[in-house]
């Protein structure tokens, strides 16, 4: 029988697990059940290094992160991930981990992201796993985190910010989210014809609203605790030693899944965190209507909001979603002379092209082009201002969608990409390589 | 009589505050809030540039109107801890702005920027619509149809409405307006590859049926939305086997292209009310009571939306009293 625990560390059994196992002198200490449950494992692979000490599973946890993103991954290193049995080390490496991640790197860090990533996709496939083979266990966790019966969406706005649940697909009767069999049959049961009632039911919530709900409710109390962790640590005088020395461990499995990524990329190939000549050609539809010129009434918001993250980003940073680390402009434009010479130039074009043009009437929006790059509210833009304001990353297709519905024009290419700039950066690649 | 819908004068304003405007018709919702909410002024016509004003009870809100005859006043959909500096928000009304000169499916003969009886019907029919939904899946109850001199504002002042971020309101209106196709990816995930969402008659998937058929009835040839030439000839050809017979039309309009519709029908209905207005949270509107001096309409609370007639309750005195 699967242990709810191995689902969801925040249980009432998992805090029990932590204080039994997790006293920090004992989390790097060999343990031999540990070792064993890993190799007893079904279809695990025994040649590589395998961890003995929660310390290192939880460090394995953060390299299997990294590592099932890269083209040679081999699931079978990592087999005993999904092993039920391993629920126990499971729950105090879940912790240890958060702590490292959330005292060392910080709660918004790249470091607590990809962990926070990690956890859901880790219990999203062990979830699948459970809803083929005891499919009433999901209830059973559910349960433990919400009542089932009682939910209305707006009790659990937090949770669907998470983003893992798209608000239509909730089956929603007066603001209560339905999600028991029971519920759906009484609700729905006489609005469906020539199909059994079930069957439906399981397409459109049935198994996946409770995975999806799980998973959110987890990565929101994780994020959550790291969080505090974060906030606890800043009062905190000396972090134990074992914390620092995972933390430089991290870095290295860091360094390492780097060095394995690039090893095999060809020469001249894109090096997208630097500065790199714009390709029009390459631009989504979006941006050309923008650059067009847009009539009265989405001129400010397509200027500002829109243009100008995207044709920064475009022409000095345009790998900035797969290199998930913040910057500032004068870390790929120290003179800042590409930035007035080519970015701030393809702006005020578009904005002259407005009718009226932009800035006949607003002026003041060149002081929100310099905000938007990062260079605070200023006429100007200079090196001692910038870090006054953030520098906006492009706008998601969703959100264009709901802001300036009128420069979305979707060709063919734009089905499945999420943000103007990742269309930018694959439409480059396709045009360098000679393609359409 | 018929209502011509022309700007007022400044004469015409100065009747208007003088002797019909009174500060009891601004809703009790805006009244019992008034020292929270910034307020927003046009005196010219060029927009509302004199912001950051606020009231501390409705006598000074009432000296002001009636001192400066304003051509529009608004107010923010916000609640500040101080309103005169736009700071401390903390919460705001989710509002649907449907405007009858920017409806993408109207039907009427009205020149850009114009409304008639016709499009400002079809805007009244549109926020009884939103406000259905709002109320049946959503579950939200304090619901507030204002007339807002041009078309409709729906102000939702639920609590748990009002403290929701731009992404949240952004996901309801996606829902409330059938602007997502209906994704079928995970009855693929159950090898039902060929099930369509069309037969489906509840929650979301019944809502974006009745915008998808909505929107497909009001097509014309020249409709300005941005579905190819061939496909919406077809889409009105086969029109009339919707809302009853979807297999059907899926099967003339072909599958590949009726996808395609899909998508395109989607971004149509978002474009039926103004979402970068339910987005905003610092956004000001169209202060109800006030004229809307553009086409000389009074903005005002709706009592009964489903009787409503603004060229019955919104047209104010002087128009009469025009020769």
């Amino acid at each position: 029988m699967t242990e709810t625990s191995y689902i969801n560390p925040f249980s009432s059994e998992a805090k029990k697990i932590v204080s039994k196992l997790g006293n920090i002198n004992n989390l790097n200490k060999p343990d031999t059940t540990l070792k064993s449950i890993i190799e007893m494992t079904r279809n695990q692979e025994l040649k590589k290094e395998l961890p003995e000490t929660i310390k290192q599973l939880a460090l394995k946890k953060y390299e299997w992160a990294l590592n099932r993103k890269l083209k040679d991954y081999d699931h079978r290193k990592y087999q005993y991930l999904f092993n039920p049995e391993l629920y126990e080390y499971d729950v105090v490496s879940f912790y240890l981990l958060c702590q490292i991640i959330a005292m060392e790197y910080g709660s918004d860090s790249y470091e607590a992201n990809e962990v926070l990533q990690m956890q859901h996709d880790l219990i999203t496939q062990r979830l699948e796993k459970i809803a083929v083979d005891t499919p009433e266990l999901l209830s059973v966790i559910l349960n433990e985190l919400t009542d089932t019966s009682n939910l209305y969406w707006y009790d659990i706005k937090e949770i669907l910010q998470i983003g893992n649940i798209e608000f239509n697909k909730l089956l929603l009767v007066n603001g209560r989210i339905i999600i028991e069999y029971d519920d759906f049959y009484e609700q729905f049961a006489d609005k469906i014809e020539g199909r059994r009632p079930h069957d439906i039911y399981q397409i459109v919530a049935g198994n996946f609203i409770k995975i999806r709900l799980i998973t959110s409710y987890i990565t929101y109390y994780m994020k959550e605790y790291m969080k505090n962790v974060d906030e606890m640590s800043k009062k905190q005088v000396e972090p134990n030693p074992l914390m620092k020395q995972a933390a430089e461990e991290i870095r290295k499995i860091q360094v390492k899944t780097d060095e394995i990524k690039y090893k095999n990329q060809p020469k001249g190939s894109f090096s997208d965190d630097k500065p790199t000549p714009y390709n029009p050609e390459a631009f989504p539809p979006c941006v050309k209507e923008c650059i067009k010129g847009i009539k009265s009434g989405g001129r400010n918001d397509a200027i500002v909001l829109f243009l100008t993250p995207f044709a920064s980003y475009a022409r000095l940073y345009p790998g900035i979603f797969s290199q998930k680390k913040q910057v500032k402009i004068t870390d790929v434009d120290p003179s800042l002379n590409i930035t007035h010479d080519q970015v701030i130039p393809l702006i005020y074009d578009a904005a002259q092209s407005c009718r009226p043009p932009l800035f006949k009437d607003q002026p003041q929006e060149k002081i929100n082009i310099n905000a938007k790059l990062g260079f605070g509210m200023h006429d100007e833009l200079k090196r001692e201002y910038e870090g006054e304001t953030h520098w906006y990353t492009p706008m998601s297709c969703d959100k264009i969608k709901l802001h300036m519905p009128h420069i979305c024009k979707p060709n063919k290419d734009c089905v499945k990409i999420g943000n103007p700039l990742t269309y930018y950066n694959r439409m480059r690649k396709i045009k360098q390589k000679g393609g359409q | 009589m018929e209502i011509e819908l022309k700007p007022a004068t400044y004469r015409e304003r100065t009747l208007y505050y003088k002797e019909e405007w009174d500060v009891n018709d601004i809703p009790d919702f805006i009244l019992n809030s008034l020292y929270s909410r910034e307020f927003g002024f046009d005196h010219i016509g060029q927009g509302p540039n004199d912001r950051y004003k606020t009231f501390t009870d409705p006598l000074r809100l009432k000296r002001f109107m009636k001192a400066k005859k304003p051509f529009a006043a608004y107010t923010s959909v916000a609640y500040y801890d101080k309103p005169e500096k736009r700071h401390g928000w903390e919460k705001a009304e989710f509002v649907f702005d449907v405007d009858a000169k920017d409806i993408p499916i109207r039907t009427c003969e009205c020149k850009p920027g114009e409304v008639c009886d016709k499009c400002l019907k079809q805007a009244k029919e549109i926020v009884l619509n939103i406000g259905d939904i709002l109320k049946s899946d959503i579950g939200f109850k304090n619901l507030n149809y204002v007339y807002s001199g041009r078309g409709y504002h729906l102000r939702v002042l639920d609590e748990h409405a009002m403290d929701m971020n731009s992404e949240m309101r952004g996901e309801i209106i996606q829902y409330v307006l059938g602007g997502k196709v209906p994704d079928m990816e995970d009855a693929k995930k159950l090898r039902y590859n060929k099930f369509n969402s069309y037969t489906l008659s509840f929650a979301y998937y019944q809502n974006f049926k009745n915008w998808m058929n909505y929107t497909i009835q009001h097509l014309k040839k020249d409709t300005p939305v941005d579905i190819d030439e061939k496909l919406l000839k077809d889409t009105i050809k086969y029109k009339d086997e919707l809302p009853d017979h979807w297999g059907f039309f899926t099967q003339d309009i072909g599958p590949i292209r009726y996808k395609k519709l899909q998508e395109q029908i989607a971004r149509t209905n978002l474009a039926i009310a103004d979402t970068k207005v339910s987005i905003d949270l610092k956004r000001i509107l169209r202060l109800p009571s006030t004229l809307h001096s553009k086409v000389s309409m009074k903005s005002m609370l709706i009592k009964n939306i489903e009787t409503f007639d603004p060229f019955d309750k919104a047209v104010p005195k002087f128009v009469y009293e025009r020769k």
